[in-house]
């Protein structure tokens, strides 16, 4: 044996069995008797060294590691290789469970290489154990560093109380210090359209959840909105929630500015359209009202003019009012399948007087929407009148619903004349319109309602053969409507 | 416009003219005296 440990020592990557002075041996026999045991062994475990011979090794581990011994020794041995390292918990005399450094040989005869035993040395791995403390205080101290000096807000919540909170949440929440915030119930803090939410749903969640929008008091009562990430966690045990706070009002604003903008131009283009659009019809009717006052007698076809140009006016004139409306704030889910069902059975007579059949192939289950109802019929109205509209001489019109990960697809195909390439990039343009009658209002309130619902729309056409609106919306989802 | 006859379309050309209407409503008009292809018809008698 005492060959066998020069052997080693020779080898490098045994190298802390250098020091593992004094040496604290085990030789164990195939089946896993100990027949050898250092005398030192009683320093390190506390039995004596003719008390653990005889003896299984695996009365003295902890069961899972001595699991892992063996399975790492068949593999060695499978391999045919020698020597392998591990960490175990190992019983000393006291019963408590001690980890150790193993260092295991297989010992091999020098003829046939046949198994005589193992070989163990062990070392307690106290020092490196110090050491991860070491680090560990280390990393700690860098993260508190991070999280007080991080611009964003740090909160730790446990229960309703708020156990921690950095530097810049008394920035966020204009106190002058730290103090004013922990040891306060974030139901001081929180607006009260909130309380529900961090009641119900975000207390049980295992999961981190947002960003989310909050609104919060500050310490003087003022209101700011924030974006918050709940991050679950410990507290000492308890479970708390982290919330990373960042104040958003300044966003909030620049888009509200935005949108404002966007308006304004948006009712610049409006005014332009209509100035041309209108401008027409009235100087008809100018015209024939001052020929009118010549004869008034004769000639009643002027009034049908006047009429068919009054009514022209009318209409574009309550299509611009539906786009200028305030938009309603009434938000609600909407079941699309049942929603569609009622908008073609409205245009079914319609359709039925121009010969088309409208077909449906809606998926089998339930699509759930988010968004203002009666926008969202308008849209198909708007596409399926449309579609009977461009088909005189009767047809199929296919309305299709598919559901695409976290969005719905609902496809409407006519077999009409199509729209020629050059005015595909038209559609939806104010004033543009392929009918003779139309006032080019129709399709650009369709498009501008899918955008206020956060859904795209494509067109795809093909001259003589038909067009397809695709609409895509995001389904409904019910954590983001509880946040809202 | 599109629901008048022919005639009454030239009647009211005429009558707008010598009423020194519009010029935009005159031109509405004859655009449509012409859409009719009856632009001789005007062009004949002035």
């Amino acid at each position: 044996m005492q060959d066998r440990l020069t052997m080693f020592t020779h080898n490098n990557k045994q190298s802390f069995l250098l020091t593992a002075n004094p040496p604290y041996l085990l030789r164990l026999t195939n089946d896993g008797y100990i027949t050898y045991a250092s005398i030192y062994i009683h320093e390190l475990l506390g039995y004596h060294q003719n008390e653990v011979v005889q003896t299984s090794f695996k009365d003295y581990c902890y069961f899972r590691d001595y699991d892992h011994f063996i399975q790492k020794l068949e593999s060695v041995i499978a391999t045919n290789e020698d020597y392998f390292e591990l960490e175990m918990r190992i019983r000393n005399k006291t019963g408590k469970f001690q980890y150790m450094q193993v260092a295991a040989t297989v010992l091999r005869s020098s003829f046939h290489r046949k198994i005589e035993g193992i070989l163990l040395i062990m070392r307690e791995t106290t020092v490196q154990e110090s050491e991860l403390e070491v680090l560990y205080n280390e990393k700690l101290g860098q993260y508190e560093a991070l999280v007080n000096h991080l611009l964003e807000a740090v909160v730790i919540v446990c229960g309703e109380k708020i156990v921690f909170a950095n530097q810049a949440s008394t920035c966020l929440f204009k106190a002058n210090h730290v103090k004013e915030i922990i040891g306060k119930s974030i139901y001081d803090f929180l607006h009260s359209a909130h309380y529900e939410i961090w009641k119900s749903e975000y207390m049980k969640s295992a999961q981190t959840v947002g960003p989310m929008e909050f609104v919060w008091k500050t310490v003087c009562g003022n209101t700011f909105q924030s974006e918050v990430m709940i991050i679950p966690t410990n507290y000492k045990g308890e479970q708390a929630f982290q919330l990373l706070i960042r104040d958003v009002t300044e966003r909030k604003k620049t888009e509200r500015t935005l949108i404002e903008a966007e308006k304004l131009s948006m009712a610049g283009q409006l005014a332009a359209g209509i100035a041309h659009e209108i401008r027409n019809p009235l100087t008809a009717l100018k015209g024939f009202l001052q020929l009118m006052k010549l004869d008034l007698k004769t000639k009643s076809d002027y009034w049908d003019i006047m009429e068919s140009e009054l009514e022209r006016i009318e209409t574009i004139s309550n299509e611009l009012l539906f786009l200028a409306k305030p938009r309603s704030t009434e938000l609600k889910p909407i079941s699309l399948k049942k929603l569609i069902q009622e908008v073609s059975l409205l245009l079914e007579t319609q359709a039925i007087m121009h010969n088309i059949i409208i077909n449906k192939h809606f998926p089998n289950e339930e699509i759930v929407i988010y968004g203002n109802e009666v926008q969202i019929k308008q849209v198909f109205v708007n596409l399926i009148k449309n579609a009977i509209e461009v088909m005189p001489n009767g047809g199929h019109i296919f309305i299709n619903m598919e559901k695409d990960g976290g969005f719905v697809n609902i496809s409407v195909i006519d077999q009409g004349c199509g729209i020629p390439e050059e005015h595909l990039e038209k559609i939806g343009q104010p004033f543009f319109s392929t009918k003779k009658e139309g006032t080019g209002l129709g399709l650009m309130i369709t498009y501008n309602i899918v955008q206020n619902h956060h859904g795209t729309i494509s067109v795809s056409s093909q001259v003589n053969v038909g067009t397809t609106f695709t609409i895509t919306l995001p389904l409904f989802d019910e954590t983001q409507y509880i946040a809202k | 416009m599109k629901n008048l006859s022919d005639e009454l379309l030239i009647e009211s050309y005429y009558k707008a003219i010598e009423l020194k209407l519009s010029p935009d409503f005159i031109e509405l008009i004859k655009r449509e005296i012409f859409r009719r292809s009856l632009g001789h018809k005007i062009k004949l008698s002035s």
